[in-house]
């Protein structure tokens, strides 16, 4: 299919179910909420070696927040809640409580205890015996005794169901080229709430396959879409393309990944092909594993 | 939503132990069944309808005529909701787990004393042991919170361990006595011995005082916890006006150390 120029080729996105949890942060300005939140989702771009991923869902304005300061929203997702709760643990211990000025809350709707994720829960013993608790409207929240003043730190928070792995693969017919498309794209679908793109600047330029030719590597380089191996037979990429680049989407239902690719396209279409895109996809493993489809042509804007 | 209500006949001759009178407990009753129920006055008995004319229809919410000689008002509540017009006697709100009681007037002494959950709002004073401890209970308020927009007397929030006090006005003396946890907030000025051997939790005015020697200053702090405090208190319905706003510096004192606490008073600038 061809829009505005671009190739809109007939595959889809395959994504997993994952687990998730929102975190807001806030401080005494916006920019520190942002050094804690750049920190406590740094080193989080895929569950591959990280963990977890996670990145800043939007900036908080002080009235959006639970003690009326600047902040943000974090959104961590992981493959299960044992190990987001471990991650969000030692990111929020090393990243948030040692930021200056930052409180901590819980950014989801209460939940069942199976789904729990500890936050101040075990966080408060740094307090060494001095730490506080307060329950207000239900929710307890810990008050630890830092070095600039007081820690406040929600009790817990709770893992909600989520979508990870959404993907849109720009090709292009120059470096440049592919840069600015995903820069807009990624701009365009931030704006998209309760998603994530977990990647540096939500970009990714070393997509993968599952398996290799070595022993112990469970993902190799995307062989099919790198330019420098177009002659190979396998290669699925044009002649003209000279650079791809991935975008990946996490959220928390597979409508907001949705949205999210749809918001994508249309900043992608709409640069047109004169800009020097050639053609935009999406990356599946045969559709077995993941359970969500994401088809680039139903999700035309 | 139907409404019971219950106006008083004439003057009361007695103290009324008005405890059966819990939305709950009459929603399964026709009005003659009410009426014939059993009050304790003083010594002896009096049937419900001797005392009140009663009207509307039992359901979730009571409204009863208020007297200085109505005690044990909403004590045990559970759910719904008891409207008071006019004052209350002792022990209102005692030991309620839920539901929401309103007093238009002021109450007696002991109300909302070991109370669990629920809300009580008192909008004119309180008498002392407010939010405190029944004889014999180990722990006093566990849970709920309790609003009073007028002066409440001495010894609130005594044994105090979860929940909220908001008064309005002035406190009386040994406020938050013994107090192990929760918050007490005062909207005009706290009494004498003020946190006198108290564990935990905190009490929380405007302006300076000179506390007991058991508290240790800590000098003047920016606590977010205070925003988030007056954040959830404008979420609340019945807030004194004068409980409101305490966010910005505070001096903190620690203790009461002579009893090994470390609860804190917050007095905002």
């Amino acid at each position: 299919m061809l829009l505005n120029g671009i190739h809109i080729e007939n595959s889809y996105a395959e994504a997993f179910d994952m687990k998730a949890t929102r975190l807001i942060v806030t401080a005494d300005t916006p920019a520190w909420a942002r050094h804690a939140g750049m920190a406590a989702t740094g080193f989080a771009t895929s569950v591959i070696a990280c963990g977890c991923e996670a990145g800043i869902e939007r900036e908080l304005a002080p009235e959006e927040t639970p003690d009326g300061r600047p902040g943000v929203a974090l959104l961590f997702f992981a493959t299960g809640r044992s190990v987001l709760g471990k991650q969000v643990e030692t990111r929020l211990g090393q990243c948030i409580l040692t930021c200056p000025g930052t409180a901590c809350f819980s950014g989801v709707p209460r939940g069942v205890k199976e789904d729990l994720i500890p936050l101040g829960r075990k966080l408060r013993y740094f307090g060494d015996g001095q730490q506080m608790s307060k329950l207000l409207g239900g929710r307890r929240y810990w008050r630890i005794p830092v070095m600039d003043g007081e820690f406040l730190c929600e009790e817990s928070s709770w893992s909600v169901p989520a979508v990870g792995g959404g993907n849109l693969l720009i090709l292009a017919d120059a470096r440049m080229a592919a840069l600015e498309a995903a820069e807009a794209a990624a701009d365009a679908m931030r704006a998209v709430p309760n998603v994530v793109l977990p990647f540096p600047g939500g970009v990714v330029r070393s997509g993968s396959k599952v398996g290799a030719k070595y022993k112990g590597m469970p993902a190799s380089t995307n062989d099919a879409y790198c330019p420098t191996l177009r002659g190979l037979p396998r290669s699925r990429l044009a002649a003209e393309v000279e650079s791809v680049l991935e975008i990946v989407i996490d959220g928390l239902t597979a409508a907001d990944v949705a949205a999210a690719t749809t918001a994508g396209l249309k900043c992608l279409i709409e640069r047109g092909r004169g800009s020097g895109i050639w053609g935009v996809t999406a990356g599946n493993y045969g559709g077995k594993l993941g359970r969500h489809h994401f088809h680039l042509h139903e999700l035309l804007p | 939503m139907s409404v019971l209500s219950f106006r008083l006949k004439g003057p009361l001759t007695g103290r009324i132990d008005a405890s059966p009178l819990l939305p709950h407990r009459l929603a399964e009753l026709s009005l003659p069944e009410i009426a014939a129920l059993p009050l304790r006055l003083g010594r002896g008995h009096v049937a419900v309808g001797d005392l009140f004319d009663l009207s509307g229809s039992p359901g979730d919410t009571v409204e009863l005529e208020g007297d200085g000689r109505l005690d044990f008002v909403g004590a045990g509540l559970t759910g719904g909701t008891i409207r008071v017009a006019g004052p209350v006697g002792h022990r209102a709100g005692t030991g309620m787990s839920g539901g929401s009681l309103l007093v238009e007037g002021s109450a007696g002494l002991a109300a909302g004393a070991s109370m669990r959950g629920g809300e009580l709002i008192v909008r004119g004073d309180a008498g002392s042991e407010l939010g405190g401890a029944l004889p014999g209970e180990r722990a006093g308020m566990t849970g709920g919170r309790i609003l009073v927009h007028g002066t409440c007397g001495d010894r609130a929030g005594t044994r105090m361990r979860r929940g909220l006090i908001a008064v309005g006005g002035d406190a009386g003396a040994y406020a938050a006595l013994h107090m192990t946890a929760g918050s007490l907030v005062i909207g005009g000025r706290p009494g004498a011995f003020t946190g006198h051997g108290m564990h935990n939790g905190t009490i929380l005015f405007r302006g300076e005082i000179e506390p007991l020697p058991g508290f240790a200053d800590c000098g003047l702090n920016r606590l977010p916890f205070l925003s988030l405090l007056d954040n959830h208190l404008s979420g609340l319905n019945g807030v004194p006006p004068a409980c409101r706003g305490m966010t910005g510096q505070a001096r903190r004192w620690l203790g009461d150390r002579g009893f090994g606490g470390r609860g804190e008073i917050l007095t905002c600038l």
